[in-house]
C-alpha cells in the first residue's frame, strides 16, 4: 500500500490510492486503469493481433481474468477503433457449486457488455461431465481431461459460432507457470511454444493471449477498482493440481522481484532450441476419429474418452501404449459409431462442422446450436 | 541412501561418483602435464570433486605410467569471501583456516596440489598478474594472512609490511620470470581496464568508475599503484562492502558477488598458469541454476551456463571451465563428504528477510526433487536441449577433438601475441571512450555502465575471438555477468548509443526515447518499468533514483 497522503507518480495530481504489483509504482485509479489499458494495447498492437472486420470469440468462463478480458476488449475495440465483431464463449464442464454459479456470471457479462453468448458443455459434445469423470477416475489427472476436451470443446464452439479467433485470458503468471510446469515435465516441444502470444496462426483458428504480460494481481485489482461482476471460488478439483507448486514459486518469485514474472515470460521467448531438438518435433495432422487437430493419429480426447467408456481410466494418462508399444486405440474401432447408433466411444461427428471445414454456414443465431442436433448417428452419454 | 529406493555401500557410492568425475579425462579435457586449478568454496561439493580429482593425479615418485592416471599439477583456489558478508575478522580468519583444513583433509597437501585462498577484494586490483611461484604455500600455516597473488610483486616491490610480504617476497624473485614466460603481462590485462571501468561505472554509477579506469590503465605501466599492498587490502575491502551494500535487490546483490567471485577465479587461475579450471557444480546447483535464469530473464544466455565446458573466458585470457560434477547430485556429494568423515566448511547464510531469487530457486528443486528424484536430471536435460554456444564445445578448450584446419589458424604463440597487442590497442582507444561515457552514464543514474561496457566488449570480444586464432568466436558477452547478449539486447544498445550520440544532455529525453523505442508489446507504453525484464536498461530512468544493480539485464523494481 502506498505511503498516507502520497501522490499520484504517473499525474502527480490525484492521491494514490495503489501500489501497482508489477512496478511497485504509487498510483491513483485513473492512471492504474489508464496504464492498464494502455499495456494491453500496446500488447495487441505490437505483436498484431488482430485484423480488422474478424469475429474473435472471447473464451468466457465468468472468472475475473476473462470477465476483465471481455471489459478490457470492449472498451479498447471503441476505443481505438480496432474493428472487431465480439463474442462471448463459455464452456460447461459439468462441475456443479463451481461452474454452475460462474455461468449466471457470464449470462450477466453478456449484458453488461452486449456481447452475444454461446455456451457448449461437455455433456453434449462428449456425454460426459466433470463430476462423473472425477467419479471414475479419483481425484489425480483430473486437469489432463478437463483441458484437453476444453481445448476442443472452445475450438468447436468458435466455429459454432462462426469466429475466426479465440481470445483467452492467459495472463503472465499463467504463462510463467506453464513455463515452470514444462520444464519440471521435461516437456520440450511444450516449452517452446507455451510462451507464444498466438498459437495455431497455421490452423483457421488461432488463439491469442492478450493478457499475456498482464499480471493475475493487476487484473484483480483493475476487476476491483471497477467494481466488475465476476466469480471468485477456485475450481474444486484445484488443490490436487501439480500446477501449485510452480504457481507458489511465481507468487515467491513476485515478492523477490515483481518482474520476475514477465522474465520467465521472457526467457521461455528467448529460449532457442537445438536442431536436434527441433527435429523431434510431431507434425500436425488430423485425428482418425473425430477429424481433429492433433500430432498423434488419435487426438487426445478420443483416446481419454475411450478409456472412459471403457472403463480403464489410466489410459491416455498413464498408459500410452497398448500391448507391445501397439497404439493405444486402433483406427478402425471408431468408424463403425458413426453408423447405426452403437459407437459411445468416438466423439460424436455432429453437425457441429470440423474445424477444418469452414463453416460460414453455420453463422450467428445457433446459440447452443449443439442442442439442435439433426438425427443420426449422434451417440450421447445418455444413449447408454 | 541417496537415491530414494536403491541403498548404496560407500564404495559403490564413491565409485560411481568418481566414474562420472573421470569422465573428463575419458573426453580427453583432461590432459598429461596440465595445470589444471579448482575453485573450492568449502562446500560439499566442491570437496567431492577435490576427493575425486586427486585420486586421477599420478604421483611423481615413479616415472613408470600408472594405470588410469595422469601426470597434472592441481592449484586449488578458494575465494575469501567473508568481507562481503560483513563478518568479524577473526571469523573470517577462522573460517578460512577451516577452509584449508578441510583441503587438507581431502588430500590436497603438497605435493599433490597447492592451495591458494585470494581474498575477494582482490578483484579491484589491476590484472597484471605477477604470479606467486608454483610452488606451493605450505598449508600448514594457517595463521598465515591470505595470499594474495596478484599483490605479491608489488608487496615486494613496494617493501610493504604485512606477513603476505613474507610468502611473497620468495614468490617475487620468480614472479617476473614467470610473468615474462606467460606473455601474459601488458597483453591480457590490457582487456581488463575496460573491465575495471565497466564494473566501476557500472555498480557504482558514479564518476569514480572513470578514474578508476584511468588509474588501473596507468598502474600496469607504473607498477607504483598506492591502492596495491597490504594497507591496500583494507581499503579494497571497504569499497567491496560498500560495492555491494549500494545494491539494493537482493538478487542483484548475491549475482554480483557471483560475477565479481567468477571474475577472480578466472584470473586467480589464469595467473597460476592453469590451462583449466574445474567447478563442482552439482546436478542440483545447474537445475536450481535453470530456474534461476529462467526467472531473471536470462532464457538466451542459460543454454551456455550449463555445459559440461564453458571457454567463453578464452579472449580474456581466462581458463575455460569445466563442470565434471555436472551429473551428481548434491546429495551424493554430500554423502561423500560424509562417509569419508568430511565436514563442509561454509559461510553462514544472510538473514532469511531477504529471499532472493537464487535461494527460491533452490528450495524449489530441493522440494520437487524430494518428491521426485529425477528432477533435477530432468530440469538439466531440458536445458540441454537449448542450443549451445561456440564457447561450449569442448573443441573450444584449444585441445582434443578434430585438428582445426591448418589454413585458417595461425601457431598458438604467434596467436596470443596477436591477441594481446589487440586487445592492448582496443584498449586503449576505448579507455577514453568509455572515461567519457561513463561520465554520461552517471548523468542518468542507471546502470549504463554494464552496456555500455558490454558494446565495447563487443566490438573488441569479436576481435579478439578471432584473434584467438583458435577459431573461437566468443559473441559479446555482458561486461559484468558474462552472458552472450541476445539479439534484442545488441539492437536495444545499439539503438541507445545512436539514441546517446544524436542527445547527449537530455537524459529523461532519451529515456522516454528508449522506452518507445523499445516497442516490446511488453508494455513499453508504460515508461520504464514496465519494459520487460531482459532488455538491457540502459538510460530509463527509473523512479526510484537509487541506483537498482546486478546484471545489466534484468530490471528490479524501486525498492528493495
Amino acid at each position: 500500500m502506498p505511503p498516507r497522503g502520497a501522490t499520484c507518480q504517473h499525474c502527480k495530481e490525484a492521491r494514490a490510492v495503489l501500489s501497482r504489483p508489477k512496478t511497485r509504482e504509487n498510483v491513483c485509479r485513473e492512471c492504474f486503469f489508464a496504464a492498464f489499458e494502455a499495456e494491453v494495447h500496446a500488447t495487441i498492437t505490437s505483436h498484431g493481433l488482430f485484423k480488422p472486420g474478424e469475429r474473435v470469440a472471447v473464451a468466457a468462463s465468468g472468472g475475473k481474468d476473462s470477465t476483465v478480458l471481455a471489459h478490457v476488449m470492449t472498451t479498447l475495440n471503441r476505443r481505438h477503433n480496432y474493428g472487431l465483431d465480439l463474442l462471448l464463449l463459455s464452456i460447461d464442464e459439468g462441475i456443479s457449486g463451481y461452474r454452475d454459479d460462474s455461468l449466471e456470471t457470464v449470462k450477466r457479462n453478456e449484458a453488461q457488455y452486449g456481447i452475444p453468448l454461446t455456451v457448449v458443455s461437455y455433456k453434449q459434445l462428449y456425454g460426459w461431465t466433470m463430476d462423473e469423470i472425477v467419479a471414475q477416475i479419483g481425484n489425480k489427472s483430473n486437469c489432463t481431461f478437463c483441458g484437453v476436451f476444453r481445448r476442443q470443446a472452445l475450438d468447436r464452439g468458435a466455429v459454432l459460432v462462426g469466429a475466426s479467433k479465440i481470445a483467452t485470458g492467459h495472463n503472465a503468471d499463467d504463462v510463467a507457470e506453464t513455463v515452470l510446469l514444462n520444464m519440471l515435465r521435461g516437456d520440450v516441444p511444450r516449452l517452446g511454444r507455451c510462451a507464444n502470444i498466438s498459437t495455431g496462426e497455421d490452423s483457421c483458428l488461432p488463439r491469442v493471449k492478450p493478457f499475456k504480460y498482464a499480471y493475475e494481481k493487476e487484473i484483480v485489482l483493475y476487476a476491483y477498482y471497477k467494481k466488475l461482476d465476476y466469480f471468485s471460488t477456485e475450481c474444486v478439483y484445484a488443490p490436487f493440481a501439480a500446477r501449485g507448486f510452480a504457481r507458489e514459486l511465481i507468487k515467491d518469485l513476485e515478492a523477490a522481484r515483481p518482474l520476475a514474472i514477465v522474465d520467465v515470460v521472457r526467457s521461455a521467448e528467448d529460449f532457442v532450441f537445438a536442431a536436434a531438438a527441433e527435429e523431434r518435433l510431431p507434425s500436425p495432422r488430423s485425428c482418425d476419429r473425430c477429424g481433429y487437430l492433433t500430432s498423434q493419429p488419435v487426438c487426445k480426447a478420443c483416446v481419454l474418452l475411450e478409456g472412459l467408456n471403457r472403463g480403464l481410466p489410466r489410459l491416455g494418462v498413464s498408459r500410452t501404449r497398448g500391448r507391445q508399444g501397439a497404439p493405444v486405440l486402433e483406427v478402425g474401432e471408431g468408424e463403425a459409431g458413426a453408423g447405426a447408433g452403437a459407437g459411445v466411444g468416438a466423439v460424436p461427428r455432429v453437425a457441429v462442422a470440423e474445424p477444418r471445414a469452414e463453416p460460414r454456414a453455420k453463422e450467428g443465431g445457433q446459440q447452443g446450436g449443439l442442442r439442435t442436433e439433426p438425427g443420426g448417428a449422434v451417440a450421447t452419454g445418455a444413449a447408454t | 541412501m541417496v537415491r530414494l529406493r536403491e541403498p548404496l555401500c560407500q564404495s559403490c557410492l564413491e565409485t560411481s561418483v568418481s566414474g562420472k568425475v573421470r569422465g573428463i579425462k575419458s573426453a580427453k579435457l583432461l590432459q598429461p602435464r596440465d595445470h589444471v586449478a579448482l575453485a573450492f568454496s568449502g562446500g560439499c561439493s566442491s570437496a567431492a570433486l577435490l576427493l575425486c580429482v586427486l585420486p586421477m593425479r599420478k604421483d611423481a615418485a615413479t616415472p613408470r605410467k600408472e594405470r588410469g592416471k595422469i601426470e597434472f599439477d592441481l592449484s586449488v583456489i578458494h575465494i575469501d569471501e567473508s568481507a562481503a558478508y560483513g563478518i568479524s575478522p577473526a571469523a573470517a580468519a577462522a573460517h578460512v583456516a577451516e577452509v584449508r583444513a578441510l583441503a587438507a583433509a581431502a588430500g590436497a597437501v603438497h605435493p599433490a596440489a597447492s592451495v591458494h585462498v585470494v581474498p575477494l577484494a582482490d578483484v579491484f586490483l589491476p590484472p597484471h598478474t605477477p604470479a606467486p611461484a608454483p610452488a606451493p604455500v605450505p598449508t600448514t600455516a594457517p595463521a598465515q594472512a591470505p595470499l594474495r597473488s596478484d599483490a605479491a610483486a608489488a608487496d615486494a616491490a613496494a617493501a610493504g609490511a604485512g606477513p603476505a610480504a613474507t610468502a611473497a617476497a620468495a614468490a617475487a624473485g620468480d614472479a617476473a620470470g614467470l610473468v615474462a614466460r606467460l606473455g601474459l603481462g601488458a597483453g591480457g590485462a590490457g582487456a581488463e581496464p575496460a573491465a575495471a571501468q565497466g564494473r566501476g561505472s557500472a555498480a557504482e554509477g558514479c564518476r569514480s568508475g572513470a578514474e578508476e579506469g584511468g588509474r588501473g590503465g596507468g598502474g600496469i605501466a607504473a607498477g607504483a599503484d598506492p591502492d596495491v599492498g597490504s594497507s591496500g587490502a583494507a581499503e579494497r575491502e571497504e569499497r567491496l562492502r560498500a560495492l555491494l551494500q549500494s545494491v539494493r535487490d537482493p538478487t542483484g546483490r548475491e549475482d554480483l558477488v557471483r560475477a565479481l567471485r567468477a571474475l577472480l577465479l578466472g584470473r586467480s587461475a589464469a595467473a597460476l598458469g592453469a590451462c583449466c579450471l574445474l567447478r563442482g557444480d552439482t546436478t542440483s546447483a545447474l537445475a536450481a541454476r535453470v530456474v534461476a535464469d529462467t526467472a531473471k530473464g536470462r532464457g538466451y544466455a542459460l543454454a551456455g551456463d550449463i555445459q559440461l565446458v564453458d571457454a567463453r573466458g578464452a579472449g580474456g585470457g581466462q581458463p575455460p571451465l569445466i563442470y565434471p560434477m555436472r551429473e551428481v547430485t548434491a546429495k551424493e556429494a554430500a554423502f561423500v563428504c560424509l562417509l569419508r568423515g568430511l565436514r563442509p566448511a561454509t559461510l553462514p547464510a544472510p538473514p532469511a528477510s531477504c529471499r532472493s531469487i537464487n535461494l527460491l530457486a533452490g528450495e524449489f528443486i530441493e522440494s520437487v526433487q524430494a518428491n521426485v528424484p529425477s528432477t533435477v536430471f530432468t530440469v538439466l536435460r531440458t536445458a540441454t536441449a537449448l542450443q549451445p554456444f561456440p564457447f561450449n564445445a569442448p573443441e573450444a578448450m584449444g585441445r582434443g577433438g578434430p585438428p582445426p584446419a591448418p589454413s585458417e589458424r595461425p601457431r598458438r604463440g604467434a596467436a596470443r601475441k596477436q591477441a594481446a597487442a589487440a586487445t592492448v590497442a582496443e584498449a586503449e582507444a576505448g579507455v577514453a571512450e568509455v572515461g567519457g561515457r561513463a561520465e554520461a552514464v552517471a548523468e542518468a543514474g542507471a546502470e549504463a555502465g554494464a552496456g555500455a561496457g558490454a558494446d565495447e566488449v563487443g566490438s573488441s570480444g569479436s576481435s579478439l575471438g578471432v584473434g584467438a586464432g583458435r577459431g573461437l568466436v566468443v559473441p559479446p558477452l555482458c561486461m559484468l555477468c558474462r552472458a552472450p547478449l541476445s539479439g534484442r539486447e545488441r539492437e536495444a544498445i545499439a539503438r541507445a548509443e545512436a539514441a546517446r550520440a544524436a542527445t547527449v544532455a537530455a537524459g529523461v529525453g532519451e529515456g522516454e526515447g528508449e522506452g518507445e523505442g523499445e516497442g516490446e508489446g511488453g508494455g513499453g507504453g508504460g515508461g520504464g518499468a514496465g519494459g520487460g525484464g531482459s532488455s538491457v536498461l540502459l538510460l530509463v530512468p527509473s523512479p526510484d533514483p537509487a541506483p537498482a544493480v546486478g546484471c545489466g539485464r534484468a530490471r528490479h523494481g524501486p525498492g528493495g
